[in-house]
């Protein structure tokens, strides 16, 4: 039913000691994040898709499935921060794009399509990781883990049952 | 006759359910500046300590609620792995929010919603670990509570349980939509207008879809509840055994 859970007990890396891929994916991601640099996310998109492809063997179609999921979801929401509107004619300096109609003005600034091409890579680049993570790596070793790291009992009982009922319905 | 009734209305909440299932999107892993997903990290964690802490104290009185709310948290995602996507790099599906906020109150239900929304992170690429803070924030904190004091307001002035129930979820749901909008206007402010023009742009973009579903949603939790006060009488009363409040 569920395909990521499917690859994460059944993938080339499924050997490699868990907290190490927790480690290096979270690492990554938050690196990533932190930088917010488009040459970083690219680096990390390219390593992260080779290990996925090359060292965990998921199938290339259903990896880019899984891109597709998201590019979608960016492609929509970049659309909001590109187009800005304003009611007033007011000067704004590095204008990519406008159009007048009535009283409004929309438009796209050079700003705005710096911050949407930066988010783009950001967003592709941390997803990677995150993909690297759960097709790699079962959410019982996961959870394991975090018994380890002593995060409460209750707690990770708590997401084990859950994860448990979930084959259920 | 009162079968037949039943199945009419069953079967146009269905319908109305079917294209658009309800609501509550999650921004994706990635969308949010580091700085903002610390922040809403911040902020619900308070929450997650607090709801951890009434569950443990509800699970040594009675163990099987552990089991219940395992179960549930289950069924919570199964629902909402039914998704759909929706504009401004999130998407909709049913969030049972509302009706697990009635059940369990809104504390245990941070909890369990935060685990539906690591899983949906984790098992569908839906979501993300970087945003889960604000993710939950908006889903597993805010529409919760919004939800249950809708709902202890409606009984308080005494109106019917089902109108209750429908304004809780749908006004939970509106909640979840509204905070979602905050915190992407509060990442990405528009340089002319700054907060408030970015926070129209996504409310105005969210409300085309986000309002339908809210009231889909809400007339779901009603037959939900109907059928569970029906069917399930001896559950619920476990569940009040939960939240003493909830009835």
């Amino acid at each position: 039913m569920l395909l990521i859970d499917k690859y994460a007990y059944f993938n080339g890396l499924k050997d490699v000691h868990p907290l190490e891929k927790m480690v290096f994916a979270l690492s990554l991601l938050l690196f990533s994040l932190t930088v917010r640099d488009m040459a970083v996310s690219l680096i990390t998109f390219t390593v992260m898709s080779a290990l996925i492809i090359f060292a965990a063997k998921i199938p290339l179609s259903y990896y880019f499935k899984l891109l597709l999921l998201p590019g979608f979801f960016i492609l929509s929401g970049t659309i909001t921060i590109l187009f800005s509107f304003t009611s007033k004619f007011t000067s704004i300096s590095d204008l990519w794009w406008s159009w007048k109609f009535g009283n409004w003005q929309i438009f796209i600034s050079d700003d705005s399509v710096s911050t949407v091409a930066n988010l783009i890579t950001v967003v592709f680049g941390s997803i990677s990781c995150l993909y690297f993570l759960t097709l790699t790596t079962p959410i019982t070793v996961i959870l394991s883990v975090l018994r380890k790291l002593k995060v409460p009992s209750l707690l990770v009982d708590l997401i084990e049952l859950t994860y448990r009922f979930i084959f259920i319905f | 006759m009162k079968r037949t009734n039943w199945k009419t209305i069953y079967f146009v909440i269905l319908l109305l359910f079917v294209p658009k299932r309800a609501s509550a999107m999650h921004i994706m892993e990635g969308f949010l500046p580091i700085e903002w997903a610390i922040f809403w990290w911040g902020l619900t964690l308070p929450f997650l300590i607090l709801g951890y802490r009434s569950i443990r104290s509800k699970v040594r009185e009675n163990p099987e609620t552990k089991m219940i709310l395992g179960l549930s948290g289950a069924f919570v995602f199964i629902l909402s792995a039914l998704k759909i996507p929706s504009v401004t790099g999130s998407s909709s599906h049913p969030t049972g929010v509302g009706l697990g906020s009635i059940l369990f109150g809104p504390l245990a239900m941070s909890v369990v919603g935060s685990i539906v929304l690591l899983f949906q992170a984790v098992l569908l690429a839906h979501g993300g670990l970087t945003t889960l803070g604000a993710n939950a924030f908006s889903m597993a904190v805010c529409g919760p509570f919004i939800a249950y004091f809708v709902f202890k307001g409606a009984t308080k002035l005494g109106w019917s349980f089902s109108l209750a129930v429908f304004l809780a979820a749908a006004f939970g749901d509106l909640g979840t939509y509204v905070v979602t909008s905050v915190q992407l206007a509060l990442a990405f402010p528009s340089e002319v207008g700054g907060f408030m023009a970015s926070f129209s742009k996504f409310a105005g973009i969210f409300a085309l879809t986000q309002i339908p579903l809210a009231i889909s949603e809400g007339l779901l939790t009603v037959v939900v509840m109907n059928f569970l006060k029906k069917y399930n009488l001896g559950e619920l009363k476990l569940l009040r055994v939960l939240s003493k409040e909830a009835r």
